[in-house]
């Protein structure tokens, strides 16, 4: 996807001191980049938290954004380091059970559980490739600039991670 | 492992990537392949459970959460304080407070009007001690009676 000409602009506002520029960065991705980190890390709070840090840490990289990327590529790419430094933090390895034979009772809050759950599972190379995909709508070119890999990557990972979900998602696919 | 060598190729069609020559070569293959007509069938399936498991939105005051948390990093880094840094601190200024307080109290006390201090009825009062019977043999109160003589 290329990026607008507001799109790329934005950052630049922000060294010509327009601080209603990020305002703008904040209103425009927020959204979006907090339901990335939903799908990376697995909670509202800890997205929450990923997501103040990746604007934080935005603010801070604004003077080096050349404008080469689009500012959702480059914003998802703090992100995702983002999400791999709480997870570094959490040093945590949770397992989360999942019986992929009973969904929840809620149909819409049960498969959103669900979902990330299964997602938990994964490793976070295949959850990555997975969340920019299917949540993100990223095309490989985006994900492989993203996560700093080549295309060729993009496609394997994706391909080994679909594989993993449809065995632990049977319940939902039948 | 892929059953099929299109499968990668089929991933690729469906998620839209691939040129349009390439693309009418899968779509002419899976019309023969029934492993890869599925494959490409559960990859539709996953997309459409993916996009029905809607994800949360960000709630307004989170959303102000973050354009406070980014005015304050624009207009005063150096006064970003660590939470610990924070927690001691207030403890320090709680505990100068009670100090403060003390000392203000002690100051105060000290400072008041002197009453000559009156003689306690008690010392005034004639004590006597009435032995009934029932302490005669009582050792404790053998002791209150030596007590009581020596301080007449």
């Amino acid at each position: 996807m290329c990026p607008t000409e507001a799109e790329s602009a934005s950052p630049h506002k922000r060294e010509r001191g327009d601080e209603a520029a990020f305002h703008e960065l904040v209103d425009r991705y927020a959204n979006e980049m907090y339901r990335l980190a939903v799908s990376l890390v697995g909670n509202a709070v800890d997205a929450e938290d990923v997501v103040q840090e990746t604007f934080s840490g935005a603010f801070q990289a604004m003077p080096d954004f050349d404008g080469r990327s689009s500012v959702r590529t480059w914003l998802s790419r703090i992100l995702v380091n983002q999400a791999a430094k709480w997870r570094r933090r959490r040093n945590v390895r949770r397992t989360v059970m999942l019986d992929a034979a009973t969904p929840g009772p809620s149909p819409e809050l049960g498969l959103r559980i669900d979902v990330l759950g299964t997602l938990e599972t994964l490793s976070p190379e295949h959850r990555e490739v997975i969340a920019l995909r299917e949540f993100q709508g990223m095309s490989y070119e985006e994900m492989a600039e993203v996560l700093g890999v080549p295309r060729g990557t993009v496609e394997s990972r994706l391909f080994r991670a679909r594989q993993e979900l449809r065995g632990r998602l049977k319940a939902y696919l039948p | 492992m892929a059953d099929c060598e299109y499968q990668v190729k089929v991933h690729a069609y469906h998620d839209g990537e691939l040129p349009p020559l390439e693309r009418q070569g899968v779509e002419v293959h899976l019309r023969a392949c029934p492993t890869c007509a599925r494959e490409l069938d559960g990859l539709r399936r996953m997309s459409e459970l993916f996009a029905s498991a809607r994800l949360p939105e960000l709630s307004p005051a989170a959303f102000h959460r973050l354009h406070r948390g980014k005015v304050r990093g624009a207009s005063a880094p150096a006064l970003v304080i660590e939470p610990a840094l924070v927690r001691t601190s207030e403890f320090f200024a709680a505990a100068a407070a009670a100090i403060l307080l003390a000392c203000a109290a002690w100051l105060w006390r000290a400072s008041a009007p002197q009453e000559p201090a009156a003689m306690p009825s008690w010392e005034e009062a004639p004590v006597t001690y009435h032995a009934d019977a029932s302490t005669g043999n009582d050792p404790g109160a053998r002791v209150a009676q030596i007590i009581l003589a020596d301080l007449r």
